[in-house]
């Protein structure tokens, strides 16, 4: 299977085979401590836009972690890691982004009136099981990402929809500390 | 019934019904001669409205040339002529989209009909550009502009008294309608269904509608061809090969063909202010472009900025573009999640030293000695912490400063030394939206003006909101939108808006504002403006509230804020009878070559 496999259509199993590899290749390289770190201490509960205040020392080791997944994969697909609001628990959040957003990562966190979502299934059973869990999403959206080069054609999926993996992230101390997803967009 | 024409300057407009007014003082419109004062180079305008119309009866206004002192003439073809389109709002009917007459053919009942005005709508509003040769004679100028509808015809008489003071042809202020890709295809959905779409002359002929329709009201359109993500749209960055020290631009020819003629001027030709080259321009320059971010605070990182740097200065040199500043504007935020900075409206102080880190590698590739004679700038949105940028080491780097509203007014002792120093500032603000008085879109080139700045966004994001439906139901009141895709005329073209016409025209009574204050001193000219106004010069600016230099930007909370003052100037304290005298004045003091 080429890298770029944007003008090939594949086969859906194949499809799955590879995100499933770069997820279980996520799982052991993303470093589940700084998951915790990402957010300077003050903006760890942050609840607007304005007051988001990232640690560089943890954000970029675990953003370049996730292009070098993106790279790896012989099937065009981007990533995105969650964690869950340590004063929400039940509330799952779009932490860092790979080359595209996630179509669960939501708008921005406005200035006024953000609200984190509770998770969503897929996302529950990694966080709170540690089950790797799937998650097809229809939405016109794919077909823009595509665009961009990130999709394929995918046989036996439909389009436009987005095929998504949820995996755990574990810490030094075995807990889980955040939600790898590995997607692609299917056109 | 018979046909009624009566006119009336910008600062009022006048609803379809009854043709009551919407704004200005509550003014009546006049009976004619429409009598106009106009500098030289430059555009004046008046509206009419024509009624009432019989069901089923159309409009049209057919000027004729203008004659002058000594035989001089200005030529029927120095008018430009637009039908009103009335956009419901707040249960009222205002004129803002502007379609060329000769699109449409004139105020027809389809015409009316797709704006869904009511039948009680009997009367039609016309806006009418003049623009006076920079060549022509000063005196008076008579002539008469035929208004018809069905088998009438009116003549309204025109005067224009034509002073000697010329309208600058470069303006004094960078006028950015800060815009992003794509925003423009949106209302050709089968132009923006394709993948392919910025590889097509359709689609470049329609962004280039848009270029050309803000160069010709004395501003850019400032295009910015990323994402959050760093991804640069289509082909509005030229391929790249290759890695580190050996990466380069494989190819120029498409995006020259695209571009080009944005820097060479030939886009605009035809244009009522000539093939002039866009004066700035956003280039694809981003955290993510050249360089590969994977690669950020890296050996290789810098190489590649260097190494494409490099490339591009020299294919800039060739293709001789220098009439443009090709700006690059950091944009990524981190409430996007892609980057761990606001690059742009820091909040944290900390996310400067990304810029900091930049400096070398920008300095050593697109400063001025590098780059010479082609400009490169490095721009800074800085809101929170404007007033402790300009004051700390990235004065010495950032060439343009672009600011929110306060900054620049509660620190103007800093901008002499700025400006000493070769830096730039700019406030973004608000103009107002339709609802508001147009006096709202005048009122900003002037304030901006006269606090010594370098340029202005009229509006913060955007000025091409054209999601939706704006004909018909205009997002945020038209705050975001100033002009209008030519779509639903079938047009590829891009519509004015009425209160785009009203920037310009003050951008032009700004420009010989600073063409006399260039000869005879900024202050005593700022002066005058503010006696005229009734205003004390200290009012221009805003009054520094404590907070802003007790505590970081970070530490500011809500009870900060309401400790401010309110500006003493704004538009709403400057009546229409003051523009109208400003516009005089301005004209007087400019005295003509």
């Amino acid at each position: 299977m080429a890298r770029n496999a944007k003008s090939r259509t594949l086969r859906l199993a194949a499809v799955r085979r590879e995100l499933a590899e770069v997820a279980r290749v996520g799982q052991m390289f993303i470093d589940g401590d700084l998951i915790a770190e990402a957010y300077h201490p003050h903006s760890k509960t942050f609840m607007c836009g304005d007051d988001m205040d990232f640690n560089p020392a943890a954000f970029l080791p675990l953003k370049m972690t996730m292009l070098r997944l993106e790279r790896l994969s012989r099937v065009p697909c981007a990533t995105t890691l969650w964690r869950r609001r340590p004063d929400m628990p039940d509330r799952g959040e779009a932490l860092v982004l790979g080359s595209f957003g996630s179509p669960h990562a939501g708008d921005k966190p406005a200035n006024r009136g953000y609200q984190p979502k509770p998770m969503f299934p897929e996302l529950a059973g990694a966080f709170l099981k540690g089950r790797t869990t799937w998650k097809t999403t229809r939405s016109p959206g794919a077909r823009n990402m595509a665009e961009r080069g990130m999709g394929a054609r995918i046989l036996g999926l439909g389009g436009p929809a987005f095929l998504e993996v949820f995996v755990p992230v574990r810490d030094s101390m075995g807990e889980i500390t955040g939600v790898l997803e590995v997607f692609t967009a299917a056109e | 019934m018979s046909l009624t024409v009566l006119w009336c300057d910008e600062f009022v407009r006048l609803d379809p019904c009854e043709g009551a007014a919407l704004d200005g003082e509550n003014q009546a419109p006049e009976a004619p001669p429409v009598l106009l004062t106009a500098a030289r180079g430059g555009a004046v305008s008046f509206q009419l409205l024509v009624g009432p119309l019989g069901s089923g009866r159309e409009a049209l206004v057919g000027p004729g040339g203008l004659s002058g002192p000594d035989g001089a003439r200005i030529a029927a073809s120095q008018f430009d002529v637009f039908v009103e389109w009335y956009h419901r709002i707040d249960e009222k009917w205002w004129p803002d989209a502007l379609v060329p007459q000769d699109l449409c053919g004139g105020s027809t009942p389809g015409l009316r009909r797709r704006m869904g005005l009511p039948g009680a709508a009997r009367f039609a509003g016309f806006w009418v550009d003049l623009h006076v040769p920079a060549d022509a004679k000063p005196g008076s100028y008579s002539g008469s502009v035929a208004v018809g509808s069905g088998r009438e015809v009116v003549q309204v008489p025109v005067r224009v008294e034509v002073a000697a003071a010329r309208v600058p042809e470069k303006p004094c202020l960078d006028a950015s309608f800060n815009n992003y890709v794509d925003s423009v295809s949106a209302p050709w959905p089968e132009v923006k269904a394709n993948p392919r779409r910025f590889w097509t002359e359709r689609y470049r002929r329609i962004e280039r509608g848009a270029f050309r329709c803000v160069h010709d009201h004395r501003a850019f359109l400032h295009y910015l061809p990323y994402t959050h993500a760093g991804y640069v749209h289509g082909d509005f960055a030229p391929p790249l090969a290759g890695e580190g020290p050996r990466k380069r631009v494989a190819d120029w020819s498409d995006w020259d063909r695209h571009f080009g003629p944005y820097f060479d001027g030939s886009a605009f030709r035809g244009t009522r202010r000539g093939a002039v080259p866009v004066p700035r321009f956003w280039m694809p320059l981003n955290i993510n472009w050249p360089a590969d971010f994977l690669k950020f605070g890296k050996p290789g990182y810098a190489a590649e900025w260097r190494a494409v740097g490099k490339q591009m200065v020299e294919h800039f040199r060739r293709k001789g573009w220098t009439g443009t500043s090709f700006d690059m504007f950091p944009n990524q935020k981190q409430r996007f999640r892609f980057v761990p900075w606001d690059l742009e409206e820091a909040r944290f102080l900390p996310d400067q030293d990304v810029h900091r880190y930049f400096r070398p590698i920008w300095e050593s590739s697109f400063g001025p000695k590098a780059a010479r004679p082609v400009r490169f700038n490095y721009t800074l949105g800085s809101t929170w912490t404007y007033h402790i940028d300009i004051r700390s080491d990235l004065a010495e780097f950032i060439d343009l400063f672009i600011a929110g509203t306060a900054g620049p007014a509660w620190y103007p002792e800093e901008l002499e030394r700025l400006h000493r120093n070769g830096r730039q500032v700019w406030s973004c603000t608000s103009s107002g939206s339709i609802v508001n008085p147009t006096r709202a879109a005048a009122f900003t080139p002037l304030v901006m003006w006269m606090r010594g700045l370098d340029g202005f966004m009229p509006a913060w994001c955007s000025m091409v909101g054209w999601g939706g439906d704006v004909w018909h139901d205009v997002p945020g009141k038209g705050s975001t939108t100033f002009l209008y895709p030519g779509s639903e005329l079938g047009s590829e073209e891009t519509c004015p808006s009425l209160r785009m016409k009203v920037m310009r025209n003050a951008m032009q009574t700004v420009d010989l504002l600073d063409a006399a204050a260039r000869r005879s001193g900024g202050a005593a000219v700022r002066g005058k403006v503010s006696r005229l106004l009734g205003f004390r010069p200290a009012d221009w600016y805003m009054k520094r509230p404590a907070y802003v230099d007790r505590k970081l930007p970070k530490d500011w909370v809500g009870a900060d804020y309401a400790t401010e003052e309110p500006p003493a100037v704004g538009w709403q304290k400057v009546p229409s009878s003051g523009w109208r005298a400003l516009g005089r004045l301005a004209a007087g003091m400019a005295r003509g070559r």
